[in-house]
């Protein structure tokens, strides 16, 4: 697969980041490190976004200055996308398509760094009177299906449900493991196939769903902003098959998707802009075209000849080859989106076989981040991090604990590594067979060296780099990793990489710290209601934990997408990583 | 049949033009042949060259002052820029780093370039080796001995060319790195170089063997063996001092076909990210990381293109002009 093909699961570690940088990144523009100016959109500074819900938020969607309805936008991209059906979606270029044709209970209203939690088929976000057990939505009126019948409180229902089907099994399971009270849910419920219905939701009319947990469950409404409460037409369900084409409830209906090759949306007839508080909606007609090289889809992005010009791609980050031609010239600079990840990528260290917290942080200090970012293509990558959250994160604090120059202090760390009596300390890293990997790996083994460690590269597939980091018996003492939250609160950043009980082959808890302190701590935070204390919390957990040295913080990675001269209404989605469709024009 | 020079043949060929009167052995008018052929001479001390600086590599990196594996560029400023791009012109030229200094890691390219020479030299002289004597060997013996010792020698050979040599190599390389090295350890260099030869070398002798076979199956019904076999020679002193004798042209030839053709292989191995690992300077890797950055630091990928493409070109020139030395019915 094409390193530089963008696809983020968020709530996931990506797997080139596994492969100790393995990936993407090229060579930075040398005019830029001599002090080119700087647009604003290019400066250093991390944005800091913040959170916000409405629930009073009403449709039509805000108009976006300048823009004008009609014409057909042209998607070029890599790959096709593999899952459409609202309950088996992960992906966050996914998720967003998904957009397009599926409505969902909640959904993010993105302006700037500001971004907003409202309604989208629901009226609000939720409402609970009994601190998060009992939620009560209520749809918007003139909502309806493709074929101009009314979505219903059943219908959300029964697209919940579904997400509980085993074969389905790839997207979120918050919903169904709040709803079973355990993470074992298949036990529970096991979806609407067999004829019967989930128990802890009630839909007293057709505009009515009332949802009952055993339990708490204050993110509700976040939860509910993911594609597994869009609503699912019983009559509709092809089950398999409607992961290639589902029955539209959004702006666009699916007219024709040829697996791999092409996918067309027309504009739906039935959609109403004024039930609809998220989506723009401005061209006519979408043509999604699959299957082209990363690198050609850029170059023909920058042609930008015929159909190109209005044009972006979904899902192909801006290749390294054309980079220093796209940041020397203006022209094309401009027509670029550009932003940061949600969170830094680190390097998790295994406590288990690195018990010795002297000797981690002889490795923290040791470890020559300014290098490895010069190799991948230097400040355009991204900015150094000494935290594990990022300013998206609610009740995010910036904090450095431990002030590591980025290019390492080899002196401190032999000599921290001397007081603990472990010169020559074997450190087993993980990395790929990428001919990248192999110039990583020259300058983790010089810099490890020079600090007095004894490093040993050891190469993984990709297939399995994931389970052999996260399995307990892991042979793996240092690996890459990065995890974006998949909603910005502490809950879903924290215990997937830091709670000793998510330990498991396939998890993500690679640096395998297990206190039963902080365990207990997670748990208690999580049932905090109130936003504000819980981000303060985690925030505090945050400085408790990385004191521990379970991680070395890398890069807040920079993103960057070309899109066509034609296109209007281009910007950066921070919550995918790339261009956001949402807004999109064609100019005149 | 391609090669008909035998050492029992006629008079010379016309190509000699000698006194009248002096006689010369085949291998002196060969020899003579060679020498006229001008761009075979220069091949030749090209590939003489190569292998001169594979050959004194640490001498010439004493002698200019630095190694191939430090990276100069990750510790002095001045030599790469923050994104990792040489600064200076092609690459970072200068009268301290020869040909530049390497994009992104700051190793001097010149060190590099000789060090990797050393590496696809060896590996192309040793696969070459093997080949040629396995496939001499198994050539000789299945060629002379006939009967079912030739039926099943044939399809053996059959049986590996149907295999896609450089796929079958890409195939096996990670699972022979895999079996062979302790979680706990990184996999010591000689173990890359000898999966590597080992590999060409399973793939490559069948070449050298369905030719030599042939080359074995026409020798031994001429006169002169049979002589030798009526005159009661043992089949060691036939094949010893009667058919080796003779086949030394078709072994010469194809060893000097072989080498840049395995050159080329490793480099592709390496350019595909299975051939020798880092650190050690590889001309393939070269290659490839210099496609990564070819549009901002030309220099870096022809540097190695070019010395790679020299290298073959002339390997295969002065093959050819083996041949023509050897083969004068084989004049284009």
């Amino acid at each position: 697969m094409s390193s530089t093909r963008r696809q983020l699961r968020r709530g996931a570690v990506i797997l080139s980041a596994v492969a100790l940088l393995a990936a993407c990144g090229g060579r930075g523009d040398p005019k830029a490190g001599a002090g080119a100016p700087a647009t604003a959109e290019d400066s250093d500074t991390l944005p800091t976004y913040t959170y916000a819900i409405d629930n009073k938020a009403t449709g039509p969607a805000p108009a976006v200055a300048g823009a004008k309805a009609g014409g057909t936008i042209h998607v070029v991209n890599a790959v096709d996308y593999t899952h459409l059906d609202p309950a088996r979606i992960y992906v966050t270029t996914e998720s967003e398509v998904s957009l397009l044709f599926s409505r969902q209970l909640t959904g993010y209203r993105q302006q700037g760094t500001n971004i907003t939690l409202v309604g989208d088929l629901a009226t609000d976000t939720g409402k609970t009177t009994d601190g998060g057990k009992t939620w009560k939505y209520t749809l918007r009126d003139g909502v309806s299906w493709e074929d101009g019948t009314p979505i219903t409180s059943g219908d959300v229902k029964y697209g919940l449900e579904r997400t509980f089907v085993t074969d389905y099994s790839e997207g979120p399971t918050y919903f169904q493991t709040w709803s079973a009270g355990s993470s074992d849910f298949h036990k529970f419920y096991d979806g609407p196939y067999d004829g019967k219905s989930l128990s802890t939701i009630s839909t007293p009319n057709d505009k009515t769903l009332v949802i009952k947990f055993p339990k708490p469950e204050p993110d509700l409404p976040y939860a509910m902003a993911m594609t597994v409460s869009a609503p699912v037409k019983k009559a509709k369900d092809t089950r398999t098959a409607y992961d290639k084409k589902p029955f539209s409830s959004g702006p666009y209906r699916i007219v024709d998707h040829k697996t791999d090759k092409s996918m067309t949306l027309e504009r739906n007839p039935n959609w109403k802009p004024e039930s609809d508080p998220l989506r723009a909606a401005y061209p006519d007609h979408w043509e999604f075209e699959f299957g082209a090289v990363p690198l050609t889809i850029n170059q023909r992005l920058i042609a930008a000849s015929g159909t190109d010009a209005s044009a972006i791609t979904h899902d192909a980050a801006m290749s390294p080859e054309v980079r220093p031609q796209v940041m020397s010239t203006p022209d094309l600079k401009a027509r670029s989106v550009f932003g940061f990840s949600l969170s830094p990528s680190y390097y998790s260290i295994n406590m288990k076989r690195i018990p010795d917290i002297k000797v981690r942080t002889a490795l923290l200090y040791a470890f020559p981040r300014e290098q490895l970012r010069r190799l991948v293509g230097g400040p355009d990558e991204g900015e150094f991090a000494s935290t594990v959250s990022g300013p998206s994160l609610l009740g995010h604090q910036q904090f450095d604990l431990f002030h590591a120059p980025p290019a390492g202090d080899p002196a401190r760390a032999k000599q921290l590594l001397t007081e603990a009596g472990k010169l020559g300390q074997t450190v087993v890293y993980a990395s790929s067979a990428r001919p990248r990997s192999g110039q990583v790996a020259v300058i983790i083994d010089t810099a490890l060296k020079e600090a007095g460690f004894n490093p040993v590269r050891k190469i993984l597939a990709d297939a399995t780099a994931q389970d052999d980091v996260s399995r307990p018996d892991s042979e793996i003492d240092l690996a890459g990793g990065a995890w974006f939250p998949d909603w910005p609160s502490g809950s879903t950043m924290y215990p997937p990489i830091f709670d000793g009980r998510q330990i498991r082959k396939g998890g993500y808890n690679t640096s395998f710290l297990n206190d039963p302190a902080i365990n207990a701590e997670m748990d208690q935070i999580s049932l905090i209601v109130d936003p504000t204390e819980a981000g303060r919390r985690w925030s505090e957990l945050e400085k408790k934990i990385l004191a521990m040295v379970p991680i070395i913080p890398n890069l807040y990675d920079r993103n960057r997408q070309l899109y066509g001269p034609k296109i209007g209404g281009a910007h950066y989605n921070s919550l995918s990583g790339g261009i956001g469709l949402n807004g999109l024009y064609l100019k005149p | 049949m391609q090669i008909e020079m035998l050492e029992h043949s006629g008079p010379p060929g016309p190509a000699v033009s000698g006194g009248p009167n002096i006689t010369r052995s085949p291998r002196q008018i060969a020899w003579m042949r060679f020498r006229r052929d001008k761009v075979g001479v220069v091949s030749a001390i090209i590939v003489g060259l190569f292998l001169l600086i594979a050959l004194c590599a640490p001498l010439i990196g004493w002698a200019y002052g630095r190694d191939p594996y430090t990276t100069y560029g990750q510790s002095e400023p001045g030599l790469l820029t923050d994104g990792g791009i040489p600064i200076g012109r092609f690459g970072g030229i200068s009268s301290r780093f020869w040909l530049g200094v390497e994009p992104g890691l700051g190793r001097d390219v010149f060190m590099q370039l000789i060090y990797g020479a050393r590496t696809s030299l060896f590996i192309a002289f040793t696969v070459a080796l093997i080949t040629a004597v396995i496939g001499v060997v198994f050539g000789l013996v299945t060629g002379y001995l006939g009967g079912w010792v030739d039926a099943s020698g044939s399809r053996l050979i059959d049986v590996v060319l149907t295999l896609p040599g450089l796929l079958m190599i890409i195939a096996l390389k990670p699972v022979i790195d895999n079996e062979f090295v302790s979680p706990e350890k990184n996999p010591p260099t000689w173990l890359g170089y000898t999966t590597v030869i080992l590999l060409f070398s399973i793939f490559g002798w069948v070449f050298q063997a369905r030719l030599i076979r042939g080359q074995v199956l026409s020798l031994r019904e001429r006169e002169f063996v049979d002589a030798a076999r009526m005159s009661g020679a043992g089949t060691w002193r036939i094949v010893h001092k009667e058919l080796l004798p003779n086949l030394w042209s078709p072994i010469l030839i194809t060893f000097s076909i072989a080498v840049p053709g395995i050159v080329t292989g490793e480099a592709a191995l390496s350019y595909l990210g299975l051939g020798i690992a880092e650190p050690t300077p590889d001309w393939g890797r070269m290659v490839e990381n210099g496609a990564n950055v070819y549009l901002v630091d030309p220099t870096y990928l022809l540097i190695p293109g070019g010395a790679l493409l020299l290298l073959v070109l002339t390997f295969n020139l002065l093959g050819d002009a083996v041949r023509d030395a050897l083969d004068p019915k084989g004049l284009r």
